[in-house]
C-alpha cells in the first residue's frame, strides 16, 4: 500500500491557475501532523529526510468544477472518464485532471485535484487536507515511489511524482478531511 | 480482401479466424476512444486473415500491444551529460572503454565484461574483471533508455553508472587519481581531454606521490580512502570534474550501442504497412509465442514497451546462484547509494540539476518490500546473451521460462516484493517454443563496425 503525504504549503494564495499560468513556485514546508479520523485508514509515515519540495507549474487549466455534483454512493469506484467524485461521506466532491492528459504510460505525470462541499460545489473548500493511495489490486503492488501532495491552501492540490509503470487497473483512493470530517473517493484507472 | 485493414474503416472490420486455444477471443469488443495515452484508437491496423504472412489472428487489443513494442526510438540525449551526443566524447569514450591500461592488473577494461563479440556480454554468470564480481554482467544494448543502471538501480545517468567500475576494486580496481595520472601521462589521451574540456588539473606533489586515492564509504580506513582526504578539497573536487568527464564520455559512446532492427521489428512494420512479406519475418511459432508474451504468459507486464522492460524493479523470486550471494538487498540498498552518489543527476557533477534530475530522484524512498528487487531486463538481444537473470542462475531461455512455469510463489527470503500476477504459467512444450522463437526474434546485433572494437586514436 502506498501512501502519499499531505505536505502543507507555505500561505498560498494564488490559486492553482495561478500557479500554472505565472509558473509561482510554491514552497512545501515537512508534513504537518494531523489527528486522523477514527474512520481514516492506516497511516504511513512521510518520508524521512525528504528534500523540500517545490511546485513546478503543472502546464495545464486545473480541475474544474462540476456544476452538479455526481451522486454519491453509485459505485464503489468511479472511472477517470468521470472527472469528479462524491466522497463515501457525501460531504466533498473531489475533481480532478491529469497533467498531462491522457495519463502517460511509463512517464511521470502531475495531477490536479480540487475538494469543494457537495453542498456548494462550485466553492473550493480551504479547509480541505488530502491524502492518495495508489495501488495495483491485482498485482499487491502500487507505484515504486512516493508522490507527495501539495496543497495550495485554497481547497486546490497538486500531486507530484505520479508514475505508472505497468499497465492494468490502478486504484486511486483520495482521502479528504476537513476538521474532524473524513472521507474518501476512489478513482479507478484502466492504463492499456 | 486485404490481410490488414483498419479500424476506421468498420465495415471492413470482420475478424473471422478462430483463435487458438488458450487465446483471447478474436470477436473483441468494439475500441473505443481512451482518455489514457497508449490505448488502441482508430487507425491502427488490425489482422483480419490468416494468410499473407499471418498465423495468428491477433484481436484489436493484442495489435494494439503488439504495436507499443515498436519501433524502437532514437536514443534520447542525457540532459545530464553536456557531452552526451557529442560524436568527439562518443569517440574518445570509445577508446577508452577498450583500453586496459585503467585498471589496477593493466589487463581489465570495459570491454572485458562488455565484448562486443558476445554481443557486449560475457557469457559468464558472475562478472569477472580484477577479482570476481558478485553479479552478472549485462548486455549493453539501448542502455541509453534506461532510467536507472546497474541490477539495483544505484545510478541514475550512463555516466555515473560507467564510474563505478573503474573503482570496483573487483572490476577494474583503479581509483579516480589513477585515472586523471593516466590521462595526464599519455599525451594522445590528454589532447583528447583538453579538445573536450580544457586544461587538465595540475596536481599537486602530494597526489603525485599517492600510489591511489579514492573515497571509499564503506571503509573509512581504508588506505585508498585516508589518500583520498589528505588531499586538499580543492584537488579533490578538480579530480572529481575529470573523472566525472570521462564517465560522461565513455557514455557517449556506449549510448550509440543500438538494437531496434530485428525481426520483430520488421513484422511490427508489416503490421503497419499491410506488407505480407514483412509479416514472413516472423515464424508461425514466433507469432503464437508473440500472442503468449502480450497475453496469457504477461510477460509484457514487466517486459513493456520498445525496450521490452518497465524500467523498473521487481522480485520474481529467482533462488541464489550460491549460499555466499544469498540476501542480496538489491533495489533496497540501490535507492540508498542513488540518493547518496555524489555523481547523480542532482549533484555538482551534473550539467542539468534541474526538473528531469529532480523528477527521477525525489520521489524515491526506500521501503522493505524493496528487499530483493532487480532491475526488468531489456529483451533485446536476449536470445544471444545468456545466461540470465541477476547472478546468471539460469543458463538458457529455456531455463527462465521453466521457472515462470512451475513458479513457486512461497519462496521468498527477502520478504519482499510481492507481485500476485505472478503465477505458475504451466507452459505446455509447444507454447515454450512458441515463446523461445519470439524470444529469438528480437536479435539484432547489427551495429557500426567501427563502433565494435578500439579506434585508433582518441581523437
Amino acid at each position: 500500500m502506498l501512501r502519499f503525504t499531505l505536505l502543507r504549503s507555505v500561505p498560498a494564495t494564488a490559486a492553482l491557475l495561478a500557479l500554472v499560468a505565472c509558473g509561482d513556485a510554491v514552497t512545501e514546508s515537512p508534513a504537518a501532523p494531523h489527528a486522523a479520523p477514527a474512520v481514516a485508514p492506516a497511516h504511513v509515515a512521510a518520508p524521512v529526510g525528504a528534500a523540500p519540495v517545490v511546485a513546478a507549474p503543472v502546464g495545464a487549466a486545473p480541475a474544474t468544477l462540476p456544476a452538479t455534483p455526481p451522486a454519491a454512493g453509485a459505485a464503489d469506484r468511479t472511472l477517470l472518464e468521470e472527472r469528479s467524485g462524491v466522497t463515501t461521506n457525501g460531504a466533498f466532491v473531489v475533481t480532478w485532471a491529469p497533467v498531462p492528459d491522457p495519463i502517460p504510460f511509463n512517464e511521470a505525470w502531475k495531477l490536479a485535484v480540487t475538494v469543494a462541499r457537495a453542498a456548494s460545489p462550485t466553492v473550493p473548500e480551504s479547509g480541505a487536507r488530502l491524502e492518495l493511495d495508489a495501488t495495483m489490486p491485482a498485482h499487491g503492488h502500487g507505484m515504486n515511489r512516493t508522490p507527495r501532495v501539495i496543497t495550495n491552501g485554497d481547497g486546490t492540490f497538486v500531486v507530484e511524482g505520479m508514475l505508472f509503470h505497468m499497465s492494468g487497473e490502478w486504484n486511486l483512493v483520495f482521502h479528504v478531511y476537513v476538521g474532524t470530517e473524513y472521507g474518501q473517493v476512489i478513482l479507478r484507472v484502466e492504463l492499456p | 480482401m486485404s490481410a490488414l485493414t483498419l479500424l476506421a474503416a468498420p465495415l471492413l472490420l470482420t475478424l473471422q479466424v478462430a483463435a487458438p486455444v488458450g487465446t483471447a477471443p478474436v470477436n473483441a469488443p468494439p475500441v473505443v476512444a481512451s482518455p489514457v495515452a497508449g490505448a488502441p484508437v482508430a487507425g491502427a491496423p488490425v489482422a483480419t486473415d490468416p494468410g499473407d504472412g499471418l498465423a495468428v489472428a491477433f484481436a484489436p487489443e493484442e495489435l494494439a500491444r503488439i504495436l507499443r513494442h515498436s519501433p524502437l526510438p532514437a536514443a534520447p540525449l542525457d540532459p545530464t551529460n553536456a557531452v552526451s551526443g557529442d560524436p568527439r566524447a562518443a569517440r574518445f569514450g570509445q577508446f577508452l572503454f577498450f583500453d586496459t591500461r585503467f585498471s589496477s592488473n593493466g589487463k581489465v577494461s570495459c570491454a572485458t565484461c562488455h565484448v562486443p563479440e558476445k554481443a557486449f556480454a560475457d557469457g559468464r554468470s558472475l562478472a569477472q574483471g580484477v577479482g570476481d564480481a558478485t553479479r552478472h554482467a549485462p548486455a549493453l544494448w539501448n542502455v541509453a533508455d534506461n532510467r536507472w543502471f546497474f541490477w539495483d538501480g544505484r545510478a541514475d545517468s550512463l555516466w555515473a553508472q560507467a564510474l563505478s567500475p573503474l573503482e570496483n576494486p573487483l572490476e577494474h580496481g583503479t581509483s579516480r587519481l589513477a585515472v586523471v595520472r593516466m590521462l595526464e601521462a599519455d599525451e594522445e589521451l590528454r589532447r583528447a581531454y583538453q579538445n573536450l574540456f580544457g586544461q587538465l588539473p595540475e596536481l599537486s606533489e602530494a597526489a603525485r606521490a599517492l600510489p591511489a586515492a579514492r573515497p571509499v564509504p564503506d571503509d573509512g580506513k581504508a588506505p585508498e580512502h585516508v589518500a583520498w582526504l589528505s588531499l586538499a578539497a580543492e584537488e579533490r573536487r578538480a579530480i572529481d570534474i575529470v573523472f566525472s568527464n570521462v564517465g560522461k564520455c565513455i557514455a557517449a559512446y556506449v549510448r550509440l550501442i543500438r538494437s531496434g532492427h530485428a525481426p520483430f521489428d520488421v513484422f511490427v512494420e508489416g503490421l503497419r504497412d499491410g506488407d505480407p512479406a514483412k509479416l514472413a519475418a516472423l515464424s508461425p511459432s514466433a507469432q503464437r509465442g508473440l500472442q503468449l508474451f502480450d497475453g496469457r504468459a504477461n510477460c509484457r507486464n514487466c517486459h513493456s514497451g520498445p525496450d521490452f522492460t518497465d524500467k523498473e524493479f521487481h522480485s520474481v523470486r529467482v533462488p541464489s546462484a550460491s549460499r555466499s550471494l544469498e540476501r542480496d538487498p538489491g533495489r533496497y540498498t540501490g535507492i540508498t547509494r542513488v540518493l547518496t552518489d555524489p555523481f547523480n543527476g542532482l549533484g555538482e557533477f551534473s550539467d542539468d540539476r534541474g526538473e528531469a534530475a529532480r523528477e527521477r530522484l525525489s520521489f524515491l524512498d526506500n521501503r522493505t518490500s524493496n528487499q530483493g528487487q532487480f532491475k526488468t531486463p531489456s529483451l533485446r538481444n536476449v536470445a544471444v546473451t545468456a545466461p540470465y537473470m541477476h547472478q546468471g542462475q539460469m543458463a538458457t531461455l529455456r531455463d527462465v521460462l521453466h521457472h515462470y512455469s512451475v513458479f513457486d510463489k512461497t519462496f521468498d527470503p527477502l520478504k519482499g516484493h510481492f507481485e500476485l500476477t505472478l503465477q505458475p504459467l504451466h507452459l505446455t512444450d509447444q507454447e515454450t517454443d512458441d515463446l523461445i522463437a519470439f524470444l529469438e526474434s528480437l536479435t539484432d546485433t547489427a551495429l557500426d563496425p567501427t563502433l565494435m572494437a578500439q579506434p585508433t586514436s582518441p581523437r
